[in-house]
């Protein structure tokens, strides 16, 4: 009789756990936040960046467990047909009490009654991963555009920051494969990019794919990150 | 254009004082959560809300109170999980479609909606999330449900020619909720068997984008059809894009069993139940396949797990326990059968129905004991208790006792019964083979043929004298002999459907009386409940429909 357990059983069920209490940790950070607003006491700033981290954290272990289940090919998607511009006002709500604390500006641009068939809780994700990554990179703009472009719909993030590291950027429909290794220096696995990799690629329709573009430049002349989905 | 986002939507505010009104129900097992949750709430001027920490807990409040609004976490510990709540709220009407219902989960999506094509909730919040964003999708899913109530309403009174031009009045106007309208147009389009225009319509959806609900309408209506291998490529489809919605593999497997692939649908069912275990209908299912494929270990285990399941949900039934003890007593097993059958008594004590199907289970387990008087005694009492039964008892358990009559040498009483079911549903060939199966089984398959053949050639014979006066012109006497003939077989769809038809054609030519209004849609009822999808249904509902004088339509 095997009764070994599996590692990444236990990985898996571990960050559930660990995500509860993240879950917890953020919501009575909030009512701290809302208490001290109304008290306008001095801690009020550094608040912000405890949120920020805890969101991070929150990103990652979300990563983790999709590449769990793509382990386990258990990786599905559930696409339906949504509105595309209430997926971007839901991003914008989720994210500009944290943003605002810092002075960054958000601007969004999207057509009204433009309808995709798409995975809301894996392309939130993504979004909201970068959106949050823009807390720390951005000077002080953020804008999020989203439209019909051919027979995709795009979604972009760009900033007024520095933009992103050379050897991140990913031209469009490049061949995609996580390929990096892990700077220990910058802490940064790549891994996120890999998870918007994933989700954009298991969006299909017909024969086509989804792919993202992480590029320079961009609208407000910062980095810019889109992800296109057929 | 860009807009810098600075407040909330003015449309939104409008409704502000909305939210307050609302009474909320929060499911949720962990108590700080459900605190936290609670403040949210007050945060919007809510008032009223109750609090439930398991879904046991949360069924039998929403039995008993009537909220706007669900908050439901999924994982609930050992009880019933999110999922179960919703759709047992739903089964039993704790809900309508006016509630909210908002299942919060800690994770991505997917795990949940796993079979949850046909019990969706209105939408998921994942954990963390903001108060903002709680309040912001209560707002929205408030705005959405005020904007379909007019089409809920039509649902309700069963409408559906209002309903879907409601849908489509909503589709062409810019509306958020276009998915839920396209889902609901899909659904109704079915229920009013308006199948090519169905076809034609989730053709078209799924030209907008690879929806599996859409795949998944049309599968349904190739299946009702007949066209099954369209149906099994349809749902085919769905499970290779995503193998967790587990209802394609329901539907897959009811289509292979119609196909005559009965080792293929077991197949699909085993994947089903591996991927999403907890399903006492699935589970159901399978065993009944398998013990059909003579697979008795699967069998058993599907049916001991549909028994165990059953124990604290409404889905239990006593079919579940009789099952197992049928399957028991093929594997060579009858003690543990009759174990069964004695705990099944417990259970479903005072419920004459399931004492017919535990009579008839014990009679079978007896007769493989050699104790052939006690078989026949059970018997016996089984079929004393059909005539104090109020309604029509289940074909299934109908043929079922009428198997045992015979296997314990009644065969006057057998014969009996088999006359009825097959009167009752002679154009239902179907179920005809069923009960010739039956006879194979006993090894008197000549017999039966005979038996079979009597019984039909009267009701056919029976049926078109009726029709003959019929379209002689004769309605007076259809109607006569028709309504006679409901007498005598109460329970046949198509006796049923021309006596609702005889009186409808008079009343066309001589004007309406509500006396035979009421009449006709008595038997159309009748019809109904006999065979919700027979064919002519919506055929006599509008007949009948358009034979009510105006002013009393108005006034109704």
């Amino acid at each position: 009789m095997e009764t070994k357990m599996d590692f990444l059983d236990i990985l898996a069920s571990t960050l559930h756990d660990m995500k509860n209490s993240l879950g917890i940790l953020f919501n009575t950070l909030e009512e701290s936040i809302e208490q001290c607003r109304e008290k306008e006491c001095s801690s009020y700033g550094g608040f912000f960046t405890l949120q920020y981290e805890i969101k991070r954290l929150n990103h990652s272990m979300i990563r983790l467990l999709s590449l769990y289940k793509k382990e386990k090919s258990q990786f599905a998607i559930n696409v339906d047909y949504y509105p595309v511009d209430e997926i971007v006002d839901d991003i914008v709500i989720q994210n500009k009490p944290l943003l605002s604390s810092k002075g960054i500006e958000i601007e969004t641009d999207c057509p009204e009654g433009l309808f995709w068939t798409f995975d809301r809780g894996l392309v939130s994700g993504v979004l909201e991963n970068v959106l949050n990554n823009s807390f720390r990179y951005t000077k002080d703009k953020v804008r999020i555009s989203a439209d019909k472009e051919g027979e995709y719909l795009f979604l972009r993030i760009e900033d007024n920051g520095r933009g992103y590291p050379e050897c991140m950027l990913v031209d469009d429909k490049e061949e995609l494969s996580y390929k990096r290794t892990i700077d220990f220096d910058t802490g940064s696995t790549g891994l996120g990019l890999y998870f918007s990799m994933l989700v954009a690629k298991s969006h299909t329709n017909e024969d086509r794919e989804g792919h993202i573009s992480v590029l320079n430049g961009g609208a407000l002349g910062g980095g810019a990150f889109t992800i296109y989905i057929p | 254009m860009a807009t810098t986002q600075d407040n909330i939507p003015s449309s939104q505010s409008i409704l502000a004082d909305d939210l307050k009104k609302k009474k909320v129900l929060v499911v949720e097992d962990f108590l700080n959560f459900r605190l936290t949750l609670r403040t949210m709430l007050k945060s919007y001027g809510i008032s009223y809300i109750d609090d439930a920490a398991t879904g046991e807990e949360a069924v039998q409040k929403m039995s008993s109170n009537k909220y706007d609004i669900i908050l439901c976490d999924y994982n609930l510990g050992p009880g019933k999980d999110g999922q179960q709540v919703l759709e047992e709220a739903r089964c039993c009407e704790y809900m309508d479609h006016s509630t909210v219902f908002i299942m919060v989960t800690a994770e991505n999506t997917m795990d949940m909606i796993m079979g949850a094509l046909e019990y969706q909730p209105d939408d998921y919040l994942i954990k963390p999330f903001s108060k903002e964003s709680l309040e912001k999708k209560l707002r929205n899913l408030s705005t959405k449900k005020e904007s379909l109530k007019t089409i809920e309403k039509a649902v309700e009174k069963k409408d559906y020619t209002s309903v879907i031009a409601l849908c489509d009045e909503q589709i062409n106007s810019h509306t958020k909720s276009l998915s839920d309208l396209l889902k609901l147009k899909g659904e109704i389009l079915i229920k009013k068997q308006a199948y090519a225009e169905a076809t034609k319509f989730y053709e078209k959806v799924l030209g907008m984008g690879n929806l599996p609900w859409a795949m998944f309408g049309l599968g349904k209506v190739k299946f009702i059809t007949g066209n099954y291998n369209e149906a099994k490529s349809a749902f085919e489809k769905i499970i290779k894009k995503n193998n967790k919605i587990v209802a394609a593999h329901d539907w897959l497997a009811k289509t292979h069993e119609k196909m005559g692939n009965d080792s293929e649908a077991q197949r699909v069912l085993e994947d089903a139940v591996r991927i999403s275990p907890k399903a006492i209908l699935r589970q159901r299912t399978l065993g009944n396949i398998a013990h059909k494929n003579k697979d008795n270990v699967t069998a058993e285990y599907s049916f001991k797990e549909a028994v165990k399941q059953g124990k604290h949900s409404f889905l239990k039934s006593p079919t579940d326990y009789t099952c197992l003890a049928k399957v028991l007593v093929d594997k060579g097993s009858p003690m543990e059968s009759l174990h069964v059958l004695t705990d099944a008594g417990r259970e479903f004590s005072g419920n004459p129905e399931a004492s017919i199907q535990i009579s008839v289970a014990e009679s079978l387990a007896f007769k493989k004991l050699n104790r052939e008087e006690d078989a026949g005694k059970a018997v016996q009492k089984a079929y004393k208790l059909v005539a104090t039964l109020p309604g029509r008892l289940p074909v299934d358990i109908e043929l079922d006792l009428a198997k045992a009559l015979f296997l314990t040498g009644d065969e006057k009483s057998g014969k009996k019964l088999v006359r009825h079911v097959v009167q009752s549903n002679h154009d239902n060939q179907e179920l005809i083979g069923n009960v010739q199966a039956i006879f194979r089984e006993l090894n008197i398959e000549d017999k039966g043929r005979e038996i079979i053949s009597a019984a039909l050639s009267e009701v056919i014979k029976l049926n078109n004298d009726g029709i003959r006066l019929f379209q002689e012109g004769n309605l007076g006497r259809a109607i006569n002999f028709f309504e006679q003939a409901v007498d005598r077989l109460p329970d046949n769809r198509t006796i049923n459907a021309n006596a609702a038809h005889a009186l409808m054609a008079y009343m066309q030519k001589h004007g309406s009386q509500p006396r035979l209004l009421e009449k006709a849609l008595s038997y159309i009822d009748r019809v109904k409940s006999i065979d919700p999808l027979y064919k002519n249904l919506e055929i006599l509902t509008n007949m009948h429909k358009e034979l009510i004088p105006e002013e009393s339509r108005n006034g109704n």
